[in-house]
C-alpha cells in the first residue's frame, strides 16, 4: 500500500478562497435568463473602448498586427499636429529590436485615412525570420512630424523554418456543428442535406450542420480534406492475421454498447444476409506496402505480468501515488466516485491530512480460470498467473494506516 | 519480457461550453449528447472491459475543464436523459417503418444501442461519467490529465500573460477540485507552444505537455532520441507526438476512418427524413440535424453509398487495430539500440473514436488487446512513462501547434484578428480592475462581479471560436458565442461601479454561466 500525506497551505499551495459557489437564482425562470442575456448583447456591443495595437506571430515568417484607436484617442492626436500639418495621415511601422535594444525598421505601411476611430489589421512578411519585433501605430506629417498611438507587445519569432514536408495534420472540432468532415471522410454533398431547414432552433439561429456547410446550404469540400477519401486503402492486414487471432474471442461482443446478447448480433446478421441481395460486399483496396510481414510470433495473450516486475514498477498516477498528489489538498469527488482515497479532515486528528491507497494482488490459479477478487472476475492467463490494481476504499483501514505513521512536523510531508 | 518500448495512447475529451438553459431545447447541447453516446460512454464501456479483464495496458485521457463541468451539471444530465428518450423513440419508429428488412435490421440495432447507452448511463453510472472515469483511473486503466479552462489557444493570448497564466491555473483548481488531485500532466490546447510557455505551465504545477513532432525536432538543440523520449525544458517534461501513428489515422489518403466498410459520418437520417419522421427528436423549429442514425457505409469510389454493414466495418476495425499495432512494434523495433526506453506518444481527439469514426471505441478495444497479447510493447500512461524513464535531455523547443501550417494561423487569420485584439483587451482589463479593487477594502460585489467577468472572459477565448469564425458550418454560434461572452465582460465591469441595482442580471450571468465556481481571481492578476 502507498500513501500520501500533504500539508494544507503548503507553500506551493494555489487554493481558491474559500468563496461560495455562484448564488443560485430560483426566481430566474428561462425567460428571464433570456432577457437579460438579449438585453446585455443590445446595450453592450463591441466598440473600442480603450486604444490598442496588438502584435501576433502567424508562423515564423509573418506577424499580424491588429489595432484599435478609439475616436477620442485620434482626434486628440489629430489636433496635436501644427495646424498647417499636411498630409496627416496613420502609419504601421514594424520595427526589429536588436538584444542591446536598439532597432530597426522593417516596413512602414501608411493606413487609409479615417474620420472616426481607427481599427485595422495587416499582415507583414518577415524575410529574415528569429528576433523581437515591435509595432508602433501613429500618425505620421508630410513634414517628417510623427505622433505615437500605439505601440504593441513584442513578438519573438522562432527560428526554425517551416517544418518541411509535414504533412499537416489539421485541427479537427470536437463535435458536430462545429464541423469539418470527418478524418478520411470527406463532406459527401448529400441532396438531402440541401433540404431547406427551419429559421433556427436556438437563440443563436444556429443549427448543427453535417460538415461544413450549415443546413440548408451545399457542403462545400473541406479545404483539409481529400476530395476523394473513400479511396482510402486498408492496412496491411493479411499479415497481421495471427496477432488478431491472438487477441482472443471474436471481436464483435467487445464492439461497446453493441449486443451484449450475441443472439442479437447473430440475428442481425442474418438479416442482413437475407435482405441486401444487391449488396456485393466492399471491394478491397489493394494492399497497402508499408509494411513487409511481421516475422515474430505473436505470444498468447498473458493477463498479468512477472511478479516480480511489480515491484520494479514506478507508482502509478493516481490520487494514491506521490507523484500524482495535489499540492494542496482538495476534497475528493463525492458522489459515487470511486476514488481510492478517503477525507479524514473530519476526523479528530492532529494534522490536516488526508491519505489514498491502491491494493495490488497478483497470484497463480489454473490458466484461464476466473478468479473473483472481491466480487470482480479476473480471468488468469495462460502462464497461469493473474494481477490486478484496486482501489482501497475502507475508510477504517486508512485510518488505521494513518494513525500507525508519525504526524508531520511543521514544513514536513 | 521486458518491453522493447511503450506506447502512449493520449485521448484528448475537450467541448467548447455549450450550456444554454435560457433555452428549453438549444440544439447546440446536442452536440454534447451526441459526444456521451457516440464517444465518452463507449470509450468509458472498452476501458473498464479492458480494466476488468485485467489488462496491463494504460491509457492517458486528457479531460478539458469545459467538458468536466458539463458532465457534471445537474440540468445538463436531465436533458440528456430527456435525449436519450427521444432517440430512443426515434429509433422504435424507424424500427417499425415498412421498409426493407436489412435497414429495419439496422434500425432495431440503433434502438438497442440507444437502450444500452441509456442503461449504462443512468442506472450503472447513475448519471456520473465524471465517477466512471475516475473510477477508472483509481483502477490504474486510465491516467487523468487536463487542458487549459476554456481550451484557451495559449500562443494567441500571451500578449497578455496574465490570461495565461489564468487558464492553467483555473483549470489546475477545476481539475482538482473534481478529482481530489492536482493534474500533473496538461494538454496544451491545439498543442500550441511558445518559447517561454514551460515557465508558466511550471508555476502552475504541471509537469509534463505534449507538444507536435516539429516542436522537438527543430528545438535547441535537437534532441537526440527525436520524438522517442521526452526532453526537459527548463524543468518541464515535453513528450513530443509520433508522426507515424498520427498520420496513419488522420491521413486524409490513408487514415483508417476512411476506410470503404466504415460507417459514413457523414449520412444521417436528420438530413435525409422529413419533420414527420423525425418526430420530436429536433427541437421545435429545427428541421434538420445529426440524430446518429446513419445507414450508409464509405463505400468509396463515386457511386452511390451502400447499407452499412455493422459486423464487416467490426472485422475490419479490429484488422486495422491489429495492423496499427503490428506498426507500432516495428516502429519500437527499429527504435531498439538507439533510444534506451522509447516511447510512442499517439495523441488524438477523444471524440474521434465513436463520434466521427464511429467503429473508433471498437478499434481501440482491439489495440488494447492486441497490446495485451504483444510480449515486446506495453501501452503506458505519459506520467507513468517519465516515473520510469525519465527525460533524455535538455530543450529548447520550437514554437508549434498541431494546425495547418503547424503554427497559429488556423487561429489567427485576418477574420479572427478583432476578436484576438478584443481578448487582449478584455484580459488586460481585468488585470487592471482586479490589482486596482486588491488593494480596497474588502468589497463582496466587486469581488463577485469580477469573478463572473473572469468568467465570461475565460468562456470568449476558447480556441474554438477563433478556429471557426469565417469557417462555415458553426462559424455563426462561434460568433454569437464569442461576441455574448464579450458583451458580458463589458457589461458586468461596469456593473462593478454601478452595484447591486444589477444584482438580477449579474444572478442571470452566474446562472447561466456557471461554471468554476471557485474561481480565484488572483490567477488573472
Amino acid at each position: 500500500m502507498k500513501g500520501s500525506r500533504r500539508r494544507a497551505g503548503s507553500a506551493d499551495s494555489q487554493a481558491a478562497p474559500p468563496a461560495p459557489a455562484p448564488p443560485v437564482a430560483p426566481d430566474l425562470t428561462p425567460a428571464d435568463l433570456r432577457a437579460a442575456a438579449e438585453d446585455i448583447r443590445r446595450e453592450f456591443p463591441l466598440v473600442a473602448t480603450r486604444s490598442a495595437l496588438v502584435l501576433f506571430d502567424v508562423d515564423p515568417n509573418q506577424v499580424q498586427a491588429q489595432w484599435q484607436i478609439t475616436d477620442a484617442a485620434l482626434a486628440s492626436a489629430i489636433g496635436a499636429f501644427p495646424a498647417g500639418a499636411s498630409q496627416v495621415r496613420p502609419l504601421l511601422r514594424l520595427r526589429r529590436i536588436a538584444d542591446d535594444g536598439s532597432s530597426r525598421e522593417l516596413a512602414a505601411l501608411a493606413q487609409p485615412a479615417t474620420a472616426g476611430g481607427l481599427d485595422g489589421v495587416a499582415r507583414l512578411r518577415v524575410a529574415e525570420p528569429g528576433g523581437e519585433l515591435e509595432a508602433e501605430l501613429g500618425l505620421a506629417s508630410g513634414e517628417g512630424g510623427w505622433l505615437l498611438l500605439a505601440r504593441s507587445n513584442r513578438v519573438r519569432l522562432p527560428l526554425a523554418p517551416q517544418p518541411p514536408g509535414l504533412a499537416p495534420v489539421a485541427a479537427t472540432p470536437a463535435i458536430t456543428g462545429l464541423g469539418k468532415a470527418a478524418p478520411g471522410q470527406a463532406a459527401v454533398a448529400s441532396p438531402a442535406a440541401e433540404k431547406a431547414v427551419g429559421a433556427g432552433g436556438t437563440a443563436t439561429g444556429a443549427a448543427a450542420s453535417p460538415g461544413e456547410g450549415q443546413p440548408g446550404e451545399p457542403m462545400p469540400e473541406s479545404d483539409s480534406r481529400p476530395p476523394s477519401p473513400t479511396t482510402a486503402e486498408p492496412a496491411d492486414d493479411a499479415e497481421v492475421e495471427p496477432a488478431l487471432a491472438a487477441t482472443g474471442p471474436p471481436l464483435a461482443p467487445e464492439f461497446p454498447l453493441c449486443w451484449s446478447d450475441p443472439a442479437v448480433a447473430g440475428r442481425y446478421l442474418r438479416l442482413i444476409a437475407q435482405s441486401s441481395p444487391t449488396e456485393a460486399g466492399p471491394v478491397a483496396p489493394p494492399l497497402s506496402d508499408l509494411d513487409a510481414p511481421w516475422s515474430e510470433p505473436v505470444a498468447a495473450p498473458p493477463t498479468s505480468s512477472d511478479p516480480g516486475a511489480w515491484a520494479e514498477l514506478p507508482p502509478p498516477m493516481l490520487p494514491s501515488s506521490a507523484a500524482g498528489v495535489a499540492a494542496e489538498p482538495r476534497p475528493p469527488y463525492a458522489p459515487g466516485a470511486a476514488l481510492s482515497s478517503v477525507d479524514l479532515h473530519a476526523r479528530d486528528l492532529s494534522a490536516d491530512i488526508e491519505i489514498h491507497a491502491e491494493l495490488h494482488l497478483w497470484g497463480r490459479a489454473g490458466p484461464g480460470s476466473l478468479v473473483a477478487v472481491f466480487g470482480r472476475p479476473i480471468r488468469v492467463g495462460p502462464d497461469g498467473r493473474f494481477s490486478v490494481r484496486l482501489a482501497l476504499r475502507d475508510p477504517e483501514v486508512l485510518a488505521q494506516a494513518l494513525a500507525k505513521g508519525e504526524p508531520p512536523g511543521p514544513g514536513g510531508e | 519480457m521486458n518491453p522493447a518500448g511503450h506506447l502512449a495512447l493520449v485521448l484528448h475529451a475537450h467541448l467548447p461550453y455549450v450550456r444554454h438553459p435560457e433555452q428549453p431545447r438549444p440544439l447546440e447541447e446536442h452536440w454534447l449528447f451526441e459526444a456521451i453516446t457516440g464517444c465518452y460512454l463507449p470509450l468509458y464501456r472498452v476501458l473498464r472491459e479492458a480494466a476488468e479483464r485485467g489488462s496491463r495496458s494504460r491509457i492517458t485521457l486528457s479531460l478539458s475543464p469545459t467538458l468536466i463541468a458539463m458532465l457534471a451539471d445537474p440540468l445538463l444530465g436531465a436533458r440528456y436523459r430527456d435525449y436519450l428518450g427521444r432517440l430512443r423513440h426515434l429509433c422504435e419508429r424507424e424500427a417499425d417503418r415498412p421498409v426493407d428488412e436489412g435497414r429495419r435490421a439496422l434500425a432495431r440495432y440503433y434502438r438497442e444501442r440507444v437502450e444500452s447507452v441509456s442503461a449504462l448511463y443512468q442506472e450503472e453510472l447513475d448519471g456520473d461519467l465524471i465517477a466512471a472515469f475516475a473510477g477508472l483511473a483509481a483502477a490504474g486503466t486510465l491516467e487523468l490529465m487536463t487542458t487549459a479552462a476554456t481550451h484557451g489557444y495559449l500562443p494567441l493570448l500571451r500578449s497578455e500573460p496574465a490570461a495565461v497564466r489564468a487558464q492553467l491555473r483555473v483549470a489546475r483548481d477545476a481539475f482538482a477540485e473534481v478529482f481530489g488531485f492536482a493534474p500533473r500532466g496538461l494538454w496544451l490546447p491545439e498543442c500550441g507552444y511558445y518559447p517561454g510557455l514551460e515557465v508558466d505551465v511550471l508555476a502552475a504545477g504541471y509537469r509534463w505537455v505534449v507538444l507536435d513532432t516539429h516542436a522537438l525536432e527543430q528545438g535547441e538543440p535537437r534532441p537526440r532520441a527525436g520524438v522517442y523520449a521526452p526532453s526537459e525544458a527548463a524543468g518541464l517534461a515535453v513528450f513530443g507526438r509520433d508522426r507515424r501513428s498520427a498520420q496513419e489515422v488522420w491521413s486524409r489518403d490513408q487514415g483508417y476512418p476512411g476506410h470503404p466498410l466504415y460507417r459514413e459520418y457523414h449520412r444521417d437520417l436528420g438530413f435525409e427524413a422529413d419533420a414527420q419522421r423525425l418526430g420530436d427528436f429536433l427541437p421545435p423549429g429545427v428541421t434538420a440535424a445529426p440524430t446518429g442514425i446513419k445507414y450508409h457505409r464509405v463505400t468509396g469510389g463515386e457511386g452511390p453509398k451502400q447499407p452499412y454493414d455493422a459486423l464487416a466495418a467490426l472485422g475490419q476495425a479490429g484488422r486495422d487495430a491489429a495492423s496499427f499495432v503490428v506498426r507500432r512494434r516495428r516502429h519500437l523495433a527499429e527504435l531498439a539500440g538507439q533510444v534506451g526506453a522509447p516511447i510512442l506518444v499517439a495523441p488524438y481527439d477523444a471524440e474521434l473514436f465513436g463520434h466521427w469514426w464511429y467503429e473508433g471505441p471498437a478499434f481501440l478495444a482491439a489495440v488494447i488487446r492486441a497490446i495485451d497479447a504483444a510480449p515486446d510493447i506495453q501501452a503506458v500512461g505519459l506520467g507513468e512513462h517519465l516515473a520510469r524513464s525519465g527525460v533524455a535531455g535538455e530543450l529548447r523547443p520550437a514554437a508549434s501547434s498541431w494546425g495547418e501550417a503547424g503554427h497559429n494561423a488556423t487561429w489567427l487569420r485576418p477574420e479572427t484578428g478583432w476578436a484576438c485584439l478584443e481578448l487582449h483587451q478584455a484580459a488586460a482589463e481585468l488585470k487592471d480592475r482586479i490589482r486596482r479593487s486588491s488593494g480596497e477594502a474588502a468589497d463582496p460585489w466587486t469581488h463577485r462581479v469580477l469573478r463572473q467577468a473572469a468568467r465570461s472572459l475565460m468562456l470568449a477565448q476558447s480556441s474554438d471560436w477563433t478556429f471557426h469564425l469565417g469557417r462555415g458550418g458553426g462559424a455563426q454560434y462561434a460568433e454569437a458565442r464569442l461576441r455574448d461572452q464579450l458583451a458580458r465582460f463589458r457589461f458586468l465591469t461596469t456593473a462593478v461601479e454601478r452595484g447591486p441595482r444589477e444584482e438580477r442580471r449579474v444572478s442571470a450571468l452566474e446562472a447561466m454561466d456557471n461554471l468554476f465556481a471557485r474561481l480565484d481571481l488572483k490567477h488573472f492578476a
